[in-house]
Parts: structure tokens; C-alpha cells; sequence
């Protein structure tokens, strides 16, 4: 049985179907259809390459969700390391202690407003001079 | 004995519906029971079995950071492990607790207690140092493991102690900021349910959640760098006076936000056990003192605000002694007829209750009110005292002339520094705040938080502003507060050159409660005022309880004044001018900012 007698076949309204509706020849086109060797071979095909994509996909998805838990893990350590790293930083450069360190190593104490006045009155003494 | 076979019948079947009435009463019996139990009792005994054979297990969650406003650290949590043995199953108690001692420093007999009790489960030692951690798992001892806990740790040891706060050994906020938003810190909590099995395995009924619960993480508008100033300032300062303890506020004047608070002694939240009760206190919000003379900006700006009286009036001052009832009003020294801007310059405490007499009790009583006294400022910090304001229905006379020079009204130094401020801001009273805004676990920074129906639950950094004064009572105040920092006034000491500084001086007497009068040895010295007066950048507000070698405002809190104002202008690049200095200039010169 060719497709087109299929097709045929199916479209062709029986009289006692008349007023019925079109979609009750579903089942009588797919057993025709199953008739076929070429459709039946087409169908099955079809059907099998799709088991293998899916099939693909769900193992490459299944591959990535265990490379970005390993990542995350990862990403969580690298995480608390940095952390510990921020800790020891705000730690070290706590303001009381640079305050000690400069002082002692630097020798520089902290400004005063006379200084910056001091500044102002050599700027100006500056352009009278010239 | 001759029985009939009828009889013997009869009998039989007696007996055995004997014994099947006996069956059948047994088993309504049991089937009773059964009902009872299954039906009647039914949740009670399902109660009793689900606690017999599951349990509940929390996950240990990661609080939210504590920052400052520029983003440095102020309180984290660090994972840490800690030590735990299953007696059951470890080999030699002797051996292991000879091992375990040096390193964990805990005495060999106590641990050898512990390692030979009946429990299943004992704490050897909780959130152990990274090196000590490292030591133990080398052992790789039978009976002892670790477990993954988290400790909060605060990198800058006491700094802040006070308004920060601490947690307990479960993570759990118990003081301080890290108590009043434990909510947001500890997140919600998370966990799972476990059947336990024989040898004491357990094996878990639902999921185990793969992620914390969401926390946020908090942005103080604390900086760093300016709490220190204070902090090392008040510190020198109290220990220069040797006075028993002190506290200084730091406010940014445009906004309100609380750049530092500090409170000497001081008190490290890593370590809070080792610590009074009483010096955890944050006293710089929570305690409550009579603010003496920096209260009279208060009365006069709310007297020429109301028009009881007038710019140029002038007041007699009764030479230094006053008579109000039975009471004697003093000064430290006679004064005789002076203008506002002396009563405020020589702190004239009689002319300072003539002008607050002039106001009616409720009037004057409501100008309190409305500077924030009374009321708690709500700013965010935690326990923040509301203060104490007498009812004007109960004032007596002498009760309106001391409020009206500071004494008999009990002000926090938050509530003070805030009503200061509102010289700073032209008769606005603006809300202090000490959160500046949230962070979620994605990093987005949020000024508010809402509930499921998007109402706003919580608001966090700059409120609303309130008006108090007019603006030109504010702005002739402000001419006054400059006045007492220029020579003649109280507050010489806390003249800064190139800048000019407005600000009051306060020395108020302790009320002993034993003597249940003013004490004369003890006093309060505090100083608050804001600078450059021209663009106010800072209000702050020192004060020293009990000083020793000076009690005056101006001797001991005013010098501790300019060191933190001095330090922070610097820091936030706002330079001395040439022509600005608090020689005799007024609010209209010029700053240089950066």
C-alpha cells in the first residue's frame, strides 16, 4: 500500500461517517499506517533518533550539573579563602594599629591644621616676593 | 457421684460458654484497649514516637557581615571546626586524653572525665584555632571528629565593642547591633529531620538543604577611621583627667548619620566573657546623665523662638546668687547685667532660668519634646535610653529653673548630640542613624525591607527631617556657641586655628543617692558643639564622668572635642583657612573643602 492510497483512504469520507466528525480516522490512518514498511521504518527511525538525543542530553546535563556542583564547591572554598584573606586584612590594617606603625617606622605623626595654614602664608608671601 | 448424661451435657455446654464468654470479654478487652490507644491516644502516642525515633537537626548558619561605610570589616564569621569524641568507641581514654591535652589546653583529669563518660557524644572543645585543628587531624585518633561551626570573630578587637555587640558559642546575637538585628544577621533557620537507628547511626528523612538560609549583611555609617580619632582621643582624654569612664558621638550634621561612637573602657566582643556586665554597656545611648550647661542653647533658643524674649534684652544676673523659693541658684561667678550671647559665652546658670522661667511649664516642656529629649531617638542603636522628662504638671518652681540650666532632666549623650545638631542644620532636628543600608547574599544594597504584601516593614539610613526652631533662632544661637569658643568663653580649649568652632561647655553635679542631694566632689564634664560653624560638617559631643584633676566642660571634655574635630576635618579634607579663625570671626567666613 502506497502513501498516497493511505492519505487517500483517509481523507475519503465514508457515508456512514458523514456527519461525524473527521479526527475518529486518527487510528484507522495510523493502523494503515502500520500497514507500511517504509512509514512503519520512518516512524521507528524517527523515534530512535530521538531516544538518542534525548538520551545525549540528559547526559550532557547530567555531566554539566556535576561539573557546576564541583565548580560551586570549589567556587565555596575559594569563597571561605578569601574571606579569611578580607578578615586578615581589615585585621592588619586596622586603623589603631597603622597608626602605631607609621609613627614608629615612618616617624609621621598626624596633621595638623597649622601645617596647612603655614602652606597658605607661603603661597602668598611667595607672589609678593615676585 | 451418679450424674445424668443430660446433666453432663448441660454442664459441658455450661462450661464452655464459660470459657467463651471469659475469651469474649478478654478480647473486648484487648480490642478496648487497642481503641484507647490507637484511637483515643493516638496523637499523643505518635507525638511520643516521632521524639523517640527522629530528631531534628538545625544547620549551623553563617551570620551576615558587619561593615562600616566604607566597606571594612567590623564583624564576620570565620569557619572554624570543633572537636567532638564518641566515648563508645574511642580505644584508650588514658592514651588519648595524654595526646589531646597539650594541644587543646584542657587539664588531663577533665578530659579523661569526659572521654570515659556513658554519653555517646561529647564536646572536647568548640571552634578551635586553624592550628590546633591542623595538630588533631594528623593524630587521626579512633572515637574523636570535627564539626564544621562557625565562630564570629571582630578583626579590630575593642573597637566599637560596645555599639557592636557580641554573639554567644551558638552564633546567636546577645548585645548590641548584632542582637537588635539578629533577625537579618542570623537569617532564617534551616533544618532537617533524621530517624535514628540502632548504633546511633541516623539517616535523614527529608532533604537536607544544599544552601544556607539567606542573611544580610549590615553597612554601619560608622567609619573606621573617625571612630578611632574618637576612640584614641577619649581614651587619652579620660586618662589624662583620671576620670571614671567617658563616651563621644561623632554625627555627620547634614545627615545624621553616627560617624563614631565610642565609650572608654572599652571592651572586645571576642573576648566578652572576660568582661563586666557594666562595661558592655554602650553609655554613649544608653545611659542617661543631667547635660548642665550645654542644655541652655536648648532654653534660649526655644525662649526667642517663642518671643518671650529678644535678641538685644539684656538680663541681671543677681551678682552670682539667686533666690528661687527656698532654693539658692548659684554661679561659679558673680555676673551682673549681661546679653544672651554673655549668658551663653560665661554659662550664667541664673540668667539661664530667668529666660527658661519666662516660658509657660507646657510650652517650655513642649520645645523639649520637640528637640527629641523625652523620647528615644531611634536611630538604629540598640537599648537607646529615652531619657527622663518630668510631666510639667509636677514641675515646681525650682524644678523649671534647674531644666532650664541642664539639671533635673536626664538626657542620653545620642539625645544630646542630636539636638545640637540643630544648630547645625538651621532649626531642623534631623534623626540620627546608625544602619546605612543592607546588603542581600546577592550583594544588593537595600534601604528598606518589605513583607510579603510590599509594605515597608523597616527603613534604614537618612529619615525625615523635623523643623524646631525658625531658622534665624538657629542661625543666632549658632553666633552665641561661637562666642564660647573665642576668648572670654568657657570653651577656650576647644578652639581649633583656622576653623571656627561653635559648641557649649556642661558641667552638671551627680545626684548622690545616699546623701539624696547633688554630690560636690562629683561632677559630669561635657562639651558638644559642631564645626566649621560656617558649613557644619560634624556635631560631637564629649562627655567625662567623675574627672579628678579638673571638673569643668571646658578643661576636660572641651580639649578631647578638638582633638577628634581637628583629626576629622583633615580626614575628610575640609582645610583650615588663613582668614578663619575663632579670633573674633563670624559664622559667615569661608572654609576651604578639597
Amino acid at each position: 500500500m502506497s502513501l498516497r492510497s493511505i492519505i487517500h483512504s483517509a481523507r475519503r469520507k465514508p457515508r456512514s461517517l458523514k456527519n461525524q466528525y473527521r479526527w475518529k480516522l486518527v487510528p484507522r490512518f495510523i493502523w494503515k499506517s502500520m500497514q507500511s514498511f517504509h512509514i512503519t521504518l520512518l516512524v521507528w527511525g524517527l523515534v530512535t533518533i530521538g531516544c538518542i538525543f534525548y538520551l545525549s542530553q540528559w547526559m550532557n546535563y547530567r555531566q554539566v550539573a556535576h561539573r557546576v556542583e564541583a565548580l560551586e564547591t570549589r567556587r565555596s572554598i575559594l569563597v571561605t579563602k578569601l574571606e579569611l584573606l578580607e578578615v586578615e586584612i581589615s585585621y592588619l590594617t586596622r586603623p589603631q594599629r597603622l597608626e602605631v606603625l607609621v609613627g614608629n617606622t615612618m616617624r609621621i605623626t598626624s596633621p595638623n591644621p597649622a601645617q596647612y595654614r603655614l602652606s597658605w602664608v607661603d603661597v602668598s608671601s611667595d607672589e609678593q616676593v615676585k | 457421684m451418679n450424674q445424668s448424661p443430660r446433666f453432663q451435657l448441660y454442664s459441658f455446654k455450661t462450661r464452655l460458654l464459660t470459657v467463651l464468654a471469659a475469651f469474649v470479654l478478654c478480647f473486648l478487652a484487648v480490642l478496648g484497649r487497642i481503641f484507647y490507644l490507637q484511637i483515643l491516644k493516638a496523637d499523643y502516642y505518635n507525638e511520643k514516637a516521632k521524639s523517640q525515633h527522629e530528631r531534628t537537626v538545625k544547620l549551623d548558619t553563617r551570620r551576615g557581615i558587619i561593615l562600616d561605610k566604607k566597606d571594612r570589616i567590623l564583624a564576620i564569621s570565620v569557619q572554624l571546626k570543633s572537636l567532638f569524641a564518641k566515648p563508645s568507641q574511642v580505644d584508650s581514654p588514658t592514651k588519648v586524653a595524654r595526646l589531646l591535652s597539650p594541644i587543646v589546653k584542657i587539664p588531663y583529669h577533665k578530659l579523661l572525665i569526659e572521654l570515659k563518660s556513658k554519653n555517646n557524644f561529647v564536646w572536647i572543645k568548640r571552634k578551635l584555632p586553624p592550628e590546633q585543628t591542623k595538630q588533631l587531624q594528623k593524630m587521626n585518633l579512633n572515637g574523636i571528629g570535627f564539626i564544621e561551626e562557625f565562630r564570629r570573630f571582630y578583626p579590630n578587637g575593642n573597637f566599637a565593642g560596645q555599639l557592636l555587640g557580641y554573639t554567644g558559642i551558638d552564633s546567636q546575637g546577645l548585645e548590641g547591633i548584632e542582637n537588635k538585628y539578629e533577625s537579618l544577621l542570623a537569617g532564617k533557620t534551616s533544618a532537617y529531620i533524621v530517624e535514628k537507628e540502632g548504633m546511633y547511626r541516623t539517616v535523614p528523612l527529608s532533604n537536607i538543604p544544599k544552601k544556607t538560609p539567606d542573611q544580610f549583611s549590615l553597612n554601619l555609617s560608622i567609619d573606621s577611621t573617625i571612630q578611632h580619632f574618637a576612640e584614641k582621643a577619649l581614651r587619652d582624654g579620660v586618662i589624662k583627667t583620671q576620670a571614671d569612664r567617658g563616651s563621644a558621638i561623632v554625627l555627620h550634621s547634614k545627615t545624621g548619620a553616627i560617624l563614631a561612637m565610642a565609650n572608654y573602657p572599652g571592651f572586645d566582643p571576642n573576648r566578652y566573657q572576660k568582661f563586666s556586665r557594666a562595661l558592655q554597656l554602650n553609655r554613649a545611648a544608653t545611659a542617661g546623665y543631667e547635660p548642665g550647661s550645654t542644655f541652655k542653647m536648648i532654653t534660649i533658643a526655644a525662649a526667642l523662638n517663642e518671643g518671650e524674649i529678644s535678641p538685644e534684652q539684656k538680663f541681671f544676673c543677681e551678682n552670682g546668687k539667686y533666690k528661687i523659693g527656698n532654693n539658692l541658684v548659684r554661679d561659679t561667678s558673680s555676673h551682673g547685667i549681661m546679653t544672651l550671647k554673655q549668658i551663653l559665652k560665661k554659662s550664667s546658670n541664673i540668667c539661664a532660668a530667668k529666660i527658661g522661667m519666662s516660658m509657660t511649664p507646657a510650652k517650655f516642656h513642649e520645645y523639649i519634646k520637640r528637640f527629641g529629649f523625652g523620647q528615644r531617638p531611634n536611630s538604629g542603636v540598640a537599648a537607646e535610653a529615652s531619657g527622663r522628662v518630668i510631666s510639667p504638671k509636677y514641675w515646681q518652681m525650682i524644678d523649671h529653673a534647674n531644666i532650664s540650666f541642664g539639671q533635673a532632666i536626664l538626657v542620653s549623650p545620642l539625645q544630646m548630640v542630636s539636638a545640637a545638631n540643630v544648630f547645625a542644620n538651621g532649626g531642623d532636628w534631623v534623626p540620627p542613624y546608625i544602619i546605612d543600608h543592607l546588603r542581600d547574599k546577592n550583594g544588593k544594597i537595600l534601604n528598606e525591607i518589605r513583607d510579603n504584601n510590599g509594605n515597608i516593614i523597616q527603613n534604614f539610613g537618612k529619615g525625615a527631617r523635623s523643623t524646631v526652631i525658625e531658622a534665624s533662632v538657629a542661625r543666632l544661637v549658632k553666633e552665641y556657641l561661637i562666642s564660647v569658643t573665642q576668648k572670654g568663653g568657657t570653651a577656650e580649649n576647644a578652639a581649633i586655628n583656622g576653623y571656627l568652632i561653635a559648641g557649649k561647655t556642661g558641667t552638671s553635679q551627680i545626684y548622690d543617692q545616699q546623701l539624696g542631694r547633688y554630690s560636690k566632689t562629683r561632677y559630669i564634664a561635657s562639651f558638644v558643639g559642631f564645626a566649621p560653624a560656617s558649613e557644619p560638617l560634624v556635631t560631637v559631643l564629649v562627655v567625662v564622668e567623675q574627672p579628678r584633676t579638673s571638673y569643668y566642660g571646658g578643661k576636660v571634655a572641651a580639649p578631647i572635642f578638638k582633638e577628634i574635630v581637628q583629626r576629622t576635618l583633615l580626614f575628610e579634607d575640609v582645610l583650615p583657612f588663613p582668614e578663619e579663625s575663632n579670633s573674633n570671626r563670624s559664622a559667615n567666613s569661608l572654609t576651604v573643602n578639597r
